[in-house]
Formats: structure tokens, sequence, C-alpha cells
């Protein structure tokens, strides 16, 4: 009885962790946990990237809308503003799902790093539109390439984790 | 015969894999198409949101008002690490601080002793000017949970909201300079919109010519001065305070020093570490104190 309820919540955990880790990343990236680093590098995209290729069965699309919900609210953009970049990246991803399953390291990664220039673009673009203003993207664009060249250790800590 | 098995070719498609195909083709239609709908539903929040309706600022406050505790527990171990650096630090250099603060109480003994002398004469001269008295502010102390998240925004997350007197538009200052105001204000949680923010306009005086300039962020570390008339008149160095127009901010709150002019571009250096904040102060509206005795 004990061991089944404990199986149970085992599963439970198993299918709720990566959106919950994905709301985690949501927070984490508002405290500067890396204050001595001159920038800030963002947990959320590559997490999303990370469990859309490998449980895409368990990150649910109004899950994914939710975070960017949360995201903009806690950072203080438009509601709205940083869901769509979710929503695209996650969309991006899951289209091309079974050719990312079976690519190597390498070429995942390098489709990170395109993803995050597109990412970069959509957010650029419209954080400009809002402000009627050509904004400086380069601390966006640093800020992104960090998070990319981040991204081997976050994927060996999330594949012990799925694991 | 017709469950799932683990002998190939006899799962649930049993032997027609064209039909598990099929099946998974239709499964990421169906997930591409929900994302293609979440798209749109982003696009028209995001217009309302910009729009500034109630309804969209309503959910954010309720947001962060929801998720604050949350960020307040979270940051506890952060807090203590930074505590226990900043003790460390403390416990190293106390003799070297010791000696500083020991010259430094001279001099502030003596600088006490001339104000008390002073106020007491302010005190009575306005007592013979029969002058009505001045209003004062009241200051609400609050703890940062959350910092900026992306780079096209200035702004951070206080503990402290409505029900603790917090209001829309107040100045945030600390002790070195202002900060700057509260935007969405919360039961429990209160976004401040820093002066280095894009949307930030601060009306200010440059010490010393006394010009008047409004100084507007620009999402980057230095905000900069905008409809300034004597450029020639003003060198790097020069203090820069609050000018009191508008009436959100109060006159004379130091707020940075002229870091650098590149032709028509002058450049501010605000005194507060805006990256190294934990606290912040908060400046309630203008009370009457004969409302308060009468209370």
């Amino acid at each position: 009885m004990f061991y089944d309820m404990l199986l149970r919540y085992k599963l439970f955990l198993k299918y709720c962790f990566p959106l919950f880790s994905i709301f985690i990343a949501v927070i984490l990236d508002r405290f500067h946990v890396f204050r001595a680093l001159p920038l800030e590098p963002n947990l959320t995209f590559p997490m999303i990237y990370y469990w859309t290729i490998h449980r895409a069965e368990l990150l649910p699309v109004p899950g994914i809308f939710l975070a960017g919900i949360l995201d903009d609210a806690l950072g203080g953009t438009y509601l709205g503003q940083n869901t769509l970049e979710f929503l695209f990246l996650y969309g991006a991803v899951l289209g091309q799902r079974q050719y990312l399953l079976n690519a190597s390291f390498f070429m995942s990664w390098m489709v990170l790093f395109f993803l995050s220039l597109g990412l970069m673009v959509i957010e650029w673009g419209i954080a400009s539109l809002i402000s009627q203003t050509w904004l400086d993207a380069t601390p966006l664009f640093l800020e992104n390439t960090l998070s990319v060249v981040l991204y081997p250790w976050l994927t060996y800590l999330l594949n012990k984790i799925k694991d | 015969m017709f469950g799932r098995s683990n002998k190939p070719g006899f799962g649930l498609y049993g032997r027609r894999p064209w039909l598990k195909r099929a099946h998974q083709t239709f499964h990421l239609y169906r997930k591409l198409f929900l994302v293609f709908v979440f798209i749109l539903i982003s696009v028209f929040t995001l217009g309302l949101s910009y729009a500034n309706i109630p309804f969209a600022t309503k959910v954010r406050v309720f947001l962060t008002d929801l998720t604050t505790p949350v960020m307040t527990v979270a940051s506890i171990p952060y807090d203590l690490t930074i505590s226990t650096k900043n003790k460390i630090y403390k416990w190293i250099y106390t003799y070297h601080v010791l000696d500083d603060l020991e010259a430094e109480n001279v001099t502030l003994h003596t600088q006490v002793n001339r104000l008390k002398s002073l106020e007491d004469e302010n005190k009575k001269l306005r007592k013979l000017m029969k002058m009505v008295p001045d209003r004062f502010r009241t200051y609400i102390t609050a703890r940062i949970v959350a910092y900026p998240g992306r780079p096209f925004v200035k702004s951070i997350l206080l503990n402290a909201g409505a029900k603790d007197g917090v209001e829309e538009q107040q100045p945030v200052l600390t002790e070195d300079g202002l900060v700057g105001r509260t935007v969405d204000v919360g039961d429990h949680s209160t976004r401040i919109l820093l002066i280095t923010d894009l949307n930030s306009r601060v009306p200010v005086i440059i010490e010393g010519i006394n010009e008047h300039a409004i100084m507007a962020g620009d999402n980057t570390d230095h905000p900069i001065l905008k409809y300034v008339k004597q450029i020639s008149k003003i060198k790097v160095g020069d203090k820069i305070k609050t000018s009191g127009r508008g009436g959100v901010f109060a006159s004379s709150t130091p707020v940075g020093i002229i870091s650098e002019i590149d032709g028509a571009t002058i450049k501010v250096q605000p005194y507060v570490d805006l990256e190294a904040l934990t606290h912040v102060t908060l400046v309630t509206p203008l009370v009457d104190h004969r409302l308060i005795r009468m209370e």
C-alpha cells in the first residue's frame, strides 16, 4: 500500500517535473544569482528547448502560455510579450522534434544558438515596436549567447534528473 | 489480442505502422494548431496590456501578489549568502573601519552641535514669521524580492503593497539617492520603475547653474539629460538633484552626477548602485501633521 503510494507519488513528480522546472526557471531568472558576471543568463528558454525535445508530451501548450504570462508579470514586461517568445520556441522545436531527438548534441546545441538568434529578433522587434524606438540589442544578444554557452551544463543536469 | 503487446508488430497499431505514423502526425498538427491559437491569444493579451486595459493590469498585479510569498521564501538562501559574505567582509576589515569611524565621529559631533543651534534658531525665526508648519512625509522600508528579468525592462519587485500603505507614483529612495517610482501596486507587492528604464522621466536640476532638465532612462546604467538649454555651462562631475516639478518627486533628492558629455548627449551616473540593492525606502505622499494630531 505504502510502496504503491510512493510509486504513484514518484510517477506524479516525474510527470509534473518538466513544466514545474520551467516555472522554477522563470522565478530563478528574477534573482541575480550570477551577480558576479556582467550579464545574467536566461534559464527559461534553454529549459523549454530541452524539455520540448525530450518530454514534449509532458509540456501542455497552456502550461507554456502560463509560464510566459508569469514571466511577463514578474519581469515587468507587457503581458504576452515573453509569452509569444516562449510559444514560438515551443512551436519551432515541436515541428522539428523527431530530427532533434536523433541529432547529435553538437547539432542540437547549434540549433539552439540559431533559435536564440531568432528569439532575440522577436523580443527586440516587439520591445522596439512597443517603445517606438530602435533599442540596443547588444545586451540581449550577449545574454542569449551566455545562456546558449551554459546549455551543456544545463543538459547534463537535466539528463541526470530525467533518468 | 487487441491490447498492447511487447511483441513486434502486435502493438496498439497491430501490423499497421502507417496508422501509428498517421496518429503521431495528427497529434503533432493538433498541438501545433494549439500553439498557433495560444500565439493569437498572446497577441491579443499583449494588445490589451499595451492599451493599459485595467483588466490586464489587475491580472499582472494578481500574479505578482500570488508569487511574492514564493519569491520571498526563495530569496532567503540568496540573502543569507550575501549577508554572510558582508559579515565576513566586515569582520576582516573591522580595525580599518574602526579607525575611519572614530575620525568621522569627531567630525559628526561638531556638525550635530552646529545643527542643533541652527535648528533652534530656525524654530525661533519661524515663530517670529508666523510661518505655517511644514507638512512632512512618512517612510516605508521594503525588501526587494525580484530583479529586472530582461534587458529591455528595468524594474524591481518589492514585498510591500497597498496593505502596507504603498500607493502608485510614490518616489523610492535609498540613503544614497533616488531609485525610481512605484508603478503597479498590489495588496502585498509593488513594482518599481527604476530611473534607468526607458519609460522613466524625472524632472531634475543641475546644481551650481540651476538649470532644469528631464532625466530620461535609456535602459543603460547611465540615464541621459534632455531639454537642457545651457549645455556649454555643464561640466562632468556636476551634481544632479530632483527639481520637484510635476509633484511626484520631492525637490532636492540627490540623483547622481554628470559622467559624460558627448555633444548634446549628457549622461548621468546615478548615486545608487541599482544592481546591488536589497532594501529601499518608499516615501509616502505628503501628510498634514495637524490631521494626525487630531486623530
